[in-house]
């Protein structure tokens, strides 16, 4: 039998190019903000789970011990986890398994990224070698060439547009604009995302999230601990995962990830409920294409549907499902060991009326987090709820 | 010889890489075959996903159609001097699915494209594969 656990403390750091910030000065903003949220100290976490995706980027091995020092937790007990761009998410389900069984009572999950140290190409480079680096990586398939591989079989599958993948960057670039954590506050046209230059066709630039520094913690909580620091915990009420092919040609589907699917009917069940009592989603927007298919693989909208789902605005705030609206990873940034753990941040700020009031979705009571890794392979669903 | 590209660790141009590699420069595109539950792997494996570790080289037939493509302008570093260049998903006659770089285009890429594949020599040090329109 597994305890309820609720998030209690919320941090997120500013993200963008953190010129002078290495990822213990990013963490700590973000875990700051944390405890001051939960109102406790570090004297009172047991442990920490650390996320980081990549130590290439940083240049620091084994960088869970460096953060959980740096932020008050020397000598309490602490690991790394890494599930590509899910490893965020995976920090909080493995926070959430050890707290539901009884292990710890009260955890810190942090996840940082420091990614704009490295050029861009260079920065390509290192997210390219997470595809097979024995079959793909050779043939120079960059990140944003696997999901436009999805966009061009979804596109000549379900007569997806090229203006409906724009409309998604203009809506979170919209949101973004609100955010003032956000790597990028500026709006952008249809017409300028529709125009924007080539990166890996059909994406181009404004297709594609942003190579962002940033870090983002939650406090974790038992549930008899939990009443002692707050008034209005925010439950995970269901948890789903799921994975897929390490190669992309041996999917049996190329517009739509198993591993989301799984991973929503799995949360869905175990939460009590379906994609229609969700009132505000988190959903991982590495790429255009890639909101459009969390649409359907999530149950927002039917298979080949999503393109018209934001064609309507539905996911626009007074919409069907809010999705995204922090900025998602187009426009608040991609630090990608933080952005599960951000996600998790901005849902349960969302379902305490906390943000700020423009991109606030009113008497919002249960939010969902789809935080994908690599190209589908890593997947985690996280339900949260007020009760 | 080394199966197309870039810089990649001496540790995955191991003897399946090599062997594969070999065949292409011979024009035969292969793979690899369990001989214990029969599943085909493309590209191939040394050992199964059930487990059992002998496996047969079986030959491939070169038409297939484009199930994905993209064109990459903006290269990972090490690859920014062949950019732009299109890569493709193809689903073979037999039904086996292959990731290959696409040449000879005269017109843009579409899913459903008839193509062929190209096995063979890039240069002296590299062997490839390429996918061709057929009309």
């Amino acid at each position: 039998m597994t305890r309820r656990v609720a998030v209690i403390g919320a941090g997120n750091s500013k993200f963008g190019k953190r010129k002078d910030l290495t990822i213990r000065e990013l963490a700590h903003e973000a875990a700051r903000e944390a405890f001051a949220d939960a109102d406790l100290e570090p004297k009172e976490i047991q442990a920490s789970v650390i996320s980081v995706a990549g130590e290439e980027f940083s240049a620091q091995g084994a960088p869970a011990a460096v953060v959980n020092d740096y932020i008050g937790l020397a000598e309490k007990p602490t690991q790394r986890v890494e599930a590509a761009c899910a490893s965020g998410s995976t920090a909080v389900r493995t926070a959430w398994a050890m707290i539901a069984s009884g292990f710890f009572d009260l955890m810190m999950v942090v996840g940082v990224e420091k990614m704009t140290a490295v050029s861009t190409a260079e920065a390509t480079r290192l997210m390219a070698c997470a595809g097979d680096t024995k079959w793909e990586y050779p043939l120079g398939i960059s990140f944003p060439g696997f999901y436009a591989l999805m966009a061009t079989a979804h596109i000549a599958e379900y007569g997806t547009t090229r203006e409906q993948l724009s409309m998604v960057s203009v809506k979170n670039h919209y949101y973004g604009s609100l955010n003032p954590k956000a790597h990028l506050q500026k709006q952008v046209t249809l017409e300028e995302a529709m125009k924007s230059h080539v990166i890996a066709a059909p994406l181009n630039l404004y297709d594609c999230s942003l190579i962002s520094d940033g870090a983002a913690a939650v406090i974790l909580a038992s549930e008899d601990v939990a009443r002692k620091f707050t008034d209005t915990p925010i439950w995970i009420k269901g948890l789903g995962w799921g994975g897929d092919t390490m190669l992309m040609n041996e999917r049996k589907s190329l517009t739509s990830l198993a591993g989301a699917r799984n991973a929503a009917q799995m949360a869905y069940k175990m939460a009590g409920i379906t994609a229609k009592d969700i009132d505000v989603a988190e959903v991982h927007d590495c790429f255009t294409i890639a909101e459009i298919i969390a649409y359907e693989d999530l149950g927002f909208a039917e298979p080949g549907k999503g393109g018209q789902l934001i064609q309507e605005e539905q996911t626009y705030i007074g919409g069907k499902i809010p999705v995204n609206v922090d900025g998602g990873l187009k426009s608040k940034g991609h630090p990608v060991g933080a952005t599960g753990v951000s996600q998790a941040a901005e849902i349960t700020k969302q379902l305490r009326g906390e943000v700020e009031p423009k991109r606030q979705v009113d008497g919002a009571n249960i939010g969902l987090q789809h935080n994908v890794g690599q190209s589908g392979q890593f997947v985690n669903v996280i339900i949260y709820g007020r009760d | 010889m080394v199966y197309f590209g870039i810089n990649v660790e001496k540790e995955v141009q191991n003897s399946v890489v090599l062997k594969f590699s070999e065949y292409l420069t011979q024009n035969k595109l292969m793979a690899t075959k369990c001989k214990s539950c029969g599943i085909e792997y493309l590209p191939p494996r040394s050992e199964c996903r059930c487990l059992a570790t002998d496996m047969e080289w079986v030959e491939q037939p070169l038409e297939g159609t484009l199930t994905a493509w993209t064109i990459i302008h903006f290269a990972p570093a090490g690859m920014e001097d062949k950019a732009p260049y299109v890569v493709g998903i193809v689903k073979l006659s037999n039904g086996n699915t292959i990731t290959v770089h696409l040449a000879g285009l005269t017109k843009p890429p579409e899913v459903g494209m008839k193509v062929k594949l190209k096995p063979g020599t890039f240069d002296e040090e590299r062997s490839i594969i390429k996918a061709v329109p057929t009309s």
